[in-house]
């Protein structure tokens, strides 16, 4: 199994989500925190958020 | 929107909790990019709060009329503190908005702060805060029109306090 192509989901407390690869997720959450939070996570601790892609959606 | 407990989630030990505030004619309401929520942002060591808020507010909003520290307290195992921001109604575009009601304030005992401080409860006090500048503070009141004014009348002016 490749964790870097496997589809995955990472939810934001603000209600923000986003679903890809880990690197689309990653890309993807770093500009969100970045933008919304000032903050800018880590590849490690978007994996360690990452959540399975059949999670159901929180909205 | 309530936010998510299980979400990835601001962690750092001091915390900005924005609410975007806007009047909708005779009343006021509570809007933001996370919805009609408290807004949660990061403050690092080396950042100025009210530079970040203004910042933030700017580049994912528009342009802020005020950026407002109005009390602060101990929340999600951080030192939280709110800001209220106010913005014109042209810039809430699709963003979720919701009514601001009255309620309570949160009070502390003699020499202990509240147990419980609902959002709410610190928009409210919020408001009360921004009562009190209108009438105290020149900039505040040049900012805010007399709709905004005629409003903020109906709160009970109250200073800047620490709320937990």
């Amino acid at each position: 199994m490749d964790d870097h192509n496997t589809e995955r989901r990472l939810r934001c407390a603000c209600g923000w989500e986003t679903a890809g690869t880990l690197d689309e997720i990653e890309t993807a959450t770093v500009e969100h925190g970045r933008r919304m939070h000032n903050m800018t996570p880590s590849r490690d601790e978007v994996a360690a958020m990452l959540l399975p892609a059949d999670e159901p959606s929180a909205t | 929107m309530t936010r998510s407990p299980s979400g990835w989630d601001v962690g750092s030990p001091v915390q900005a909790e924005i609410f975007v505030i806007w009047r909708g004619g005779d009343h006021l309401e509570l809007t933001g990019p996370c919805g009609a929520a408290p807004w949660i942002v990061e403050l690092g060591e080396a950042d100025h709060p009210v530079e970040v808020v203004d910042r933030i507010v700017r580049d994912v909003v528009g342009e802020p009329r005020l950026v407002h520290s109005t009390s602060w307290r101990r929340d999600r195992g951080a030192v939280l503190l709110s800001f209220v921001v106010v913005i014109d109604d042209t810039l809430v575009g699709s963003m979720p908005s919701e009514p601001i009601g009255r309620v309570a304030l949160a009070r502390s005992e003699a020499t202990a702060a509240p147990r419980d401080i609902a959002h709410a409860q610190v928009v409210e006090h919020g408001l009360r805060h921004l009562a009190w500048l209108v009438q105290d503070d020149l900039v505040v009141r040049a900012e805010l029109d007399p709709a905004w004014q005629a409003i903020l009348a109906e709160y009970v002016p109250e200073p800047f306090r620490g709320l937990g």
